[in-house]
């Protein structure tokens, strides 16, 4: 096996074993991404000598048996949102051309501090919103590989590395996974600090992470999840170990949203369907469940809130720089400067009642299932359709993205799975058992 | 007022409130986003809302 097919516990393995070095396994990276990167354009910076000034400092420590924690020397990236010490953080916008903040955001911290290595930033849409990156899907270079966390899902799915950051408003994280043949997650909102990632909106941004299997998403939420007291939205909920967690894995109770299926194309559907019926046989309790009426409102609620959220959080820019802009985000901050107050509270009041509907469907499974798209990704530059993670991010509830097979044409696919908030360990347990089932996500031919 | 009407009617008032504050020719760039603008503001306002449903600021992590 190549070094740049390792995943992050194969890698965070063989460099405690001291079979692989982190200057090697940094180095078989940088030379992927120097192959690839022309044509897959992931990479927004990509910090060469100070991935490699890491890379030493942890096969020095290694080789004097120290080890800074569980992801000692393992390379990720983070999207170009999330604040970088000393490295260009833009934002996929002109608006933020030349910024370089002085702090990590709190994930790229945490990943530091448990040894892993920050090899660069990551396209993004801009904003986070739609105008888009300028990355393409490795699976197929003529087709998007989703967005907003457009090069985070590539770059992983190109094995340029690991493990990425990406954020999830509306359904920026699990999308591109899936459309990258991806393991993408997003947590209950507040498990993951937002401290330090440029917000779209204060209620609904949530950190995502994409690898390459369940186990690895485990090991990545359990570094980064937890209270931080800089974030007003943190949660104090305590944080299990998800590695032990998903350990426990058993065949699982699932409820099947029906209503998604006939959303998404037929063969979308039909693979999706033969992903759960595989795991019927394999001894999942598979049941039928509809969603609350709330469920109807979802986008039109999401709509105003995100809108409301953004043109607060811009105004200022706005005000100085409204040219600077594209064209999406410029439309998506000037419509929320416009939603009037009363709408954007009743669409606070309609998504707890959503969440409130919502909650004995989810006492009595331990997922609810999706597909992850109503598509495979589609051709051009625009970032698809996240209705399918709408609500989840809506809602703050925890979701997941596995693959599940590929479409006629090779484009990969996935199974949504969805669960109550704080309730990830039960949720990555339940996809590890289903990964198992389904069998992991293959690499793209590039 | 039911949905349609007052779609019709948001419509009317998200242009007026465009032109007066972006001016006439960013307010005819909105144009196209403004109907499904007022769309969704339309469901939002006709949706039943239980009358003791507060809203949700955040999604109630902190414990």
């Amino acid at each position: 096996m190549s070094l740049h097919e390792l995943d992050i516990v194969d890698a965070a393995r063989a460099i405690r074993d001291k079979v692989v070095s982190p200057v090697d396994l940094v180095d078989a990276l940088l030379e992927r991404i120097e192959a690839l990167d022309a044509r897959v354009q992931a990479w927004a910076y990509v910090d060469r000598p100070g991935a490699r000034a890491a890379a030493r400092q942890a096969t020095d420590e290694a080789a004097h048996g120290v080890f800074r924690g569980p992801l000692h020397g393992v390379p990720f990236g983070a999207k170009d949102i999330f604040y970088s010490a000393g490295l260009p953080t833009e934002g996929g916008s002109k608006v933020m051309a030349g910024f370089v903040p002085d702090y990590d955001a709190t994930a790229v911290a945490r990943l530091k501090a448990a040894g892993a290595i920050l090899l660069g930033k990551l396209h993004t849409t801009e904003f986070a919103t739609t105008d888009p990156a300028p990355t393409r899907n490795p699976w197929n270079l003529a087709c998007t590989p989703g967005g907003s966390s457009s090069g985070s899902a590539a770059a992983v799915a190109a094995r340029m590395v690991p493990l990425a950051l990406g954020s999830q408003t509306i359904g920026s994280n699990v999308r591109p996974a899936s459309y990258c043949g991806l393991v993408g997650f997003k947590p209950t909102f507040g498990r993951i600090s937002t401290r330090g990632v440029m917000p779209l909106s204060y209620t609904q941004d949530h950190v995502g992470l994409m690898a390459r299997n369940v186990e690895d998403v485990a090991l990545a939420l359990t570094v980064t999840a937890g209270h931080d007291r800089d974030d007003p939205s943190s949660s104090r909920a305590p944080v299990p170990d998800y590695m032990d967690a998903i350990t426990r894995r058993r065949a699982p109770r699932i409820a099947v949203l029906r209503e998604l299926f006939e959303r998404a194309t037929a063969e979308v559907a039909d693979v999706t369907a033969q992903a759960v019926s595989r795991l019927a046989r394999a001894g999942a309790t598979v049941e039928e469940a509809k969603l609350p009426p709330t469920f109807r409102v979802v986008p039109a609620a999401a709509y105003l809130i995100t809108r409301g959220d953004t043109a607060s959080i811009h105004a200022d820019r706005y005000a100085s720089k409204a040219d600077l802009y594209r064209p999406a985000i410029r439309s998506f901050i000037e419509m929320g400067m416009l939603i009037p107050g009363d709408l954007y509270v009743r669409a606070l009041r309609i998504r707890r009642q959503f969440r409130r509907e919502l909650a004995p469907l989810l006492n009595r499974y331990d997922a609810l299932l999706t597909p992850t798209t109503p598509g495979p990704a589609p051709e051009g530059m625009g970032t698809g359709d996240p209705q399918f993670q709408t609500p989840w991010s809506l809602s703050g509830l925890p979701s997941i993205t596995v693959p599940c097979g590929l479409t006629g044409s090779g484009l990969p696919l996935g199974i949504q799975l969805v669960s109550g908030s704080f309730t990830e360990a039960t949720l990555l347990a339940t996809a590890a058992w289903c990964e198992d089932i389904l069998g992991r996500g293959q690499p793209p031919s590039l | 007022m039911d949905r349609d009407s007052l779609r019709a009617q948001f419509v009317t008032e998200l242009r007026a409130a465009a032109e007066r504050r972006f001016g006439a020719a960013r307010a005819a760039l909105l144009e196209p986003i403004i109907a499904d603008a007022a769309g969704w503001m339309a469901e939002v306002a006709t949706y039943p809302v239980d009358a003791e449903e507060p809203p949700a600021f955040y999604a109630e992590p902190a414990s």
